[in-house]
């Protein structure tokens, strides 16, 4: 493929932003969990998928650099909050183990979705870049199944606190789906996978069969995301995430760290 | 066992011959190990805790990703000594889910250093810097133990640590070369962390327990070795940074290459590590609390479901 077009860059930092606003977010709120899982087989676990994730959303950012863009490290040191696209379920502060473990395990059925459109999209760095988490990604979505499957045969007590998690993170699901800005952006591509509407179907159909098989209940419509997904302009928890995460960074800016 | 079978040890332990988890042992042997190696992986656990604090704030993406890998294998260092001393246990019949409890009733004590405060990003810097060199250097000495196992575990431990070692060195040449509020940030961590790496390596005269465990070759070298390796590596490191070294005493005897130093107040540090009674102690012990006790239900229901799993085919 040739340079990308002008659409088709504005098209790839409207696909590739939420993107990597997930996956930064969802690594930086996992790495709150050091120290903290269940037991350290667990924790190593879960401590490698916040470094594959934030690194993936560095490799994601530097390919929009590569066009141009801002760098990774002006996206989440210095963007202003309006600015990020992430979805809701990526960022909510951390609650308890089960809360935590179905909100993995959505956004990782969601994100293997999300990767196998966005392949479709025929731009040789992101195939590569895709290729690449694809390898790593795949233990996570593993990895999750199985902690699902864990408190879903083990026991009534744990199958209670999974039930309620399902309950909890639901709403949090429809935004997951919604890019920035209008249908041109996935529609350049002229790739159907990348429609919102398919992604649902597919994610859907995907966790269907896996609480089937755990013999959970199908909690209903997923339901139309909100006006403001993946806006986040007054989002107090995201101010407080942001402010935190450069509190060190701001008492030098320009300074080597 | 008989007399005989003890004497028959210590002529192979004195052979410098290795001893294996299914070799026979004396009791006190055993008994020694366990405590060693359980309040090192212990320590590598605690040793999560005051970084942890600098993950969500750490100032660059590398250093996020750095820190974050870093502490991974410090629970992972915890991992494999835990398996080591769950393998010890085995005749006193005390698995991980007790050896883990025990710290927090109380029962196995960890590093002093883990019981201070980490206030600033630099002390995040300094505890790679020092206490991470600090553990090399005990860790370095333990190579050669007696116990294969052990020494097989520690090779790799060590080798990781000294990666942290470099991280923590690369902060602090950071720090050291930048802004005056980032020095002074710097110069303070040091200042806060120098007494504490003194009571590290424990008193100058050893306790009993060392002093078996040189007999049985478990340790081959005394404390007060193993500070004056560490002095000596690291007060030239911290004036070539141009930072003050924070002990007036600490001056080297030309002609013995000893060097003098303030004591720390081992009493006072002695009872944070006996008692918990550190500034951190139990802010860090109830997050442990926290991940062990109230996410039992977790590692419960997961033995449960392992059956229910095979026969569902998931």
């Amino acid at each position: 493929m040739e340079r990308p077009t002008h659409d088709q860059v504005s098209s790839l930092e409207h696909l590739l932003i939420p993107m990597a606003d997930d996956e930064w977010m969802i690594g930086h709120r996992g790495s709150e969990w050091l120290a903290l899982a269940p037991d350290l087989e667990e924790d190593l676990a879960l401590s490698s998928t916040s470094q594959d994730e934030m690194g993936h959303a560095k490799l994601l950012y530097e390919l929009l650099e590569e066009l141009g863009q801002p760098s990774a490290d002006e996206r989440i040191f210095s963007r202003d909050a309006s600015h990020w696209h992430h979805a809701a379920l990526t960022t909510r502060p951390r609650q308890g183990w089960a809360e935590w473990s179905v909100r993995r395990y959505f956004y990782e059925v969601f994100d293997q979705i999300r990767r196998s459109a966005l392949s479709h999209v025929p731009y040789p760095p992101l195939v590569a870049a895709l290729r690449k988490m694809d390898r790593e990604e795949v233990y996570h979505v593993a990895h999750q199944r199985s902690v699902m499957a864990a408190m879903a045969y083990g026991g009534s007590e744990s199958f209670g606190y999974l039930n309620e998690a399902v309950a909890d993170v639901w709403p949090l699901l429809p935004d997951l789906f919604e890019w920035t800005g209008p249908d041109e952006h996935w529609v350049v591509w002229d790739a159907g996978v990348l429609a919102p509407s398919a992604m649902r179907g597919q994610f859907e159909a995907t966790v269907r069969q896996d609480f089937h098989k755990w013999g959970l209940s199908w909690p209903g419509d997923i339901g139309p995301a909100r006006r403001e997904a993946r806006h986040h302009d007054n989002s107090a928890e995201l101010e407080a995430l942001l402010t935190e995460m450069r509190s060190v960074r701001t008492i030098a800016p320009a300074s080597a760290w | 066992m008989s007399e005989a079978a003890e004497t028959r040890f210590m002529e192979r332990i004195e052979a410098g011959e290795l001893i294996e988890a299914t070799d026979w042992m004396p009791e006190e042997y055993r008994k020694l190990l366990i405590k060693q190696i359980h309040m090192h992986g212990i320590s590598e656990i605690m040793g999560a805790y005051p970084e942890r604090e600098w993950v969500t704030k750490a100032p660059t993406i590398e250093r996020k990703l750095a820190l974050n890998a870093k502490i991974q294998d410090e629970i992972g260092h915890g991992q494999i000594l835990m398996r080591l001393a769950e393998d010890l246990s085995r005749p006193y019949n005390r698995g991980r889910e007790i050896l883990m409890s025990d710290v927090i009733e109380g029962r196995v004590k960890f590093h002093n250093v883990f019981h201070m405060a980490a206030p600033t990003w630099a002390d995040a810097g300094v505890v790679s810097f020092l206490v991470d060199g600090g553990a090399i250097v005990t860790q370095t000495s333990l190579l050669t133990s007696s116990y294969a196992p052990y020494g097989r575990m520690l090779k790799r431990i060590v080798a990781e640590e000294s990666f942290h070692m470099q991280y923590g060195e690369a902060i602090i040449l950071a720090l050291a070369s930048g802004t005056e509020e980032q020095r002074e940030m710097l110069q303070g961590a040091i200042d806060r962390w120098w007494p504490t790496m003194m009571f590290f390596f424990g008193p100058r005269e050893m306790g009993k327990g060392s002093q078996r465990m040189m007999y049985y070759r478990i340790r081959s070298q005394t404390n007060e070795e193993l500070r004056q390796k560490f002095i000596n590596r690291y007060i030239p490191r911290i004036k070539t940074l141009g930072l003050k070294v924070p002990d007036p005493a600490a001056k080297q005897d030309p002609d013995t290459g000893v060097w003098s130093y303030t004591d720390p107040d081992w009493e006072w540090y002695s009872n944070v590590v006996y008692n918990n009674v550190g500034p951190k102690s139990q802010e860090r012990i109830a997050l442990r609390r926290q991940a062990h006790n109230d996410l039992r239900w977790f590692r419960e229901a997961r033995m449960r479901a392992v059956e229910v799993d095979a026969s569902v085919g998931a």
